[in-house]
């Protein structure tokens, strides 16, 4: 603000009015563009991202997405999983048979090893070198079918379900990233 | 405008360069302004916003989406901005010098008018542009987010790391302080009341 000659004016009031001009005059000051070429200019300097960073972030989106689902899926899963007829065996040549809910040891098969039957009836043909646990299963053993060990039969509760449904998940999911990995 | 700023960030996080170049394209002449007005140097100015962005870039994936984005990257400007001044020895007034409780006493001394400076004006702003070179950096931070970038004072606290009550009072110094700068220039007259201007 530039005076008029002779004109007197109270000091606060002064301060007021030019306080208020600076604060419009700092808004009205001109848009200072930035040059031209500066995008350009600077795309040609960045430093691009590796493939690694790029990798881990993606990892890290799909790790947090994967841990969504499996927090909201794995309850349902786990109760369909503990229903389904499953077999384990510490023999990992046996040749054992699963049709339906119904597990056979073929005749002449020999099972060098522990056998798990999950929801299933098991019918032993062959032979079985070991203990066989059963789980909400039952055993036919039909000749010349034996069973060289013990039989034990696994409690057949929802904690036992929910224990071999979260096994299994395990199984699952573990293939899955060693699928994903490769 | 906030929405469409985190699409860009989240695309650019994944390596979109397309995505990036978008967001500088919307913040460049922003961030060179207030970087020009800082520096008062055209040549700084594009060097530093340059900076700015590669660090941007650089950081993206640090950069929480919850977060604004815009006093996140002001902060960045300012942030460089300082350190640049304080390495080329171009701050005319040390922030340690000026606490917050003194009182007033770095205000400069009003003088008489002086016609032939204040014709050298020729209008408000570029006496307004060329006094914000001389007014404190911690003071022109200030005004510049405030009144030319139009930011909220809980904008400038994040931009500044100030509590927002902080951020009111260095506004008001800092808005006493320009006038000061512009009264010792000429351009207005002192603080002294009642007196018969113009003679």
């Amino acid at each position: 603000m530039v005076p008029k000659e002779g004109q007197t004016l109270d000091s606060d009031l002064r301060c007021k009015v030019e306080i208020e001009q600076l604060e419009d005059g700092l808004s009205a000051l001109p848009d200072v563009p930035a040059p031209a070429g500066f995008t350009a200019a600077l795309l040609s300097r960045l430093p691009l991202p590796s493939r690694r960073q790029v990798r881990l972030y993606k990892w890290r989106t799909a790790g947090a997405i994967a841990a969504m689902l499996l927090l909201l899926g794995s309850p349902l899963y786990v109760l369909t999983e503990s229903a389904r007829p499953a077999i384990e065996s510490t023999d990992p040549n046996a040749q054992i048979e699963l049709k339906g809910s119904t597990v056979i040891v073929p005749a002449g098969e020999v099972v060098h090893g522990d056998l798990r039957v999950y929801n299933a009836r098991l019918r032993v043909q062959g032979r079985i070198e070991g203990t066989v646990y059963l789980a909400a299963s039952d055993l036919k053993i039909e000749p010349p079918g034996e069973v060289v060990g013990q039989v034990r039969v696994l409690p057949h509760s929802w904690l036992a379900r929910l224990r071999f449904g979260l096994v299994q998940m395990g199984l699952e999911v573990r293939s899955y990233v060693r699928g994903a990995l490769r | 405008m906030d929405l469409v700023v985190a699409r860009l960030i989240q695309r650019a996080k994944l390596g979109e360069v397309n995505a990036f170049a978008e967001l500088v394209h919307a913040y460049k002449d922003k961030i060179y302004a207030f970087l020009y007005r800082m520096t008062g140097d055209r040549e700084d100015a594009n060097d530093l916003a340059q900076e700015v962005f590669i660090r941007v870039y650089s950081n993206l994936h640090h950069f929480d989406n919850n977060m604004r984005f815009s006093p996140w990257i002001y902060r960045i400007a300012q942030n460089l901005a300082i350190d640049f001044l304080r390495k080329q020895r171009k701050i005319i007034y040390l922030d340690e010098q000026l606490g917050e409780d003194n009182d007033m006493s770095w205000q400069l001394e009003s003088q008489a008018p002086l016609p032939d400076k204040v014709a050298e004006f020729k209008d408000l702003q570029s006496a307004i542009e060329a006094a914000l070179n001389e007014v404190p950096l911690m003071y022109r931070t200030v005004l510049l987010l405030r009144f030319v970038h139009d930011m909220s004072y809980e904008d400038i606290a994040k931009v500044t790391e100030l509590p927002v009550t902080t951020v009111k009072t260095r506004l008001h110094r800092a808005r006493e302080n320009l006038r000061q700068v512009l009264v010792k220039k000429g351009y207005y007259y002192g603080s002294q009341g009642g007196t018969n201007v113009g003679q």
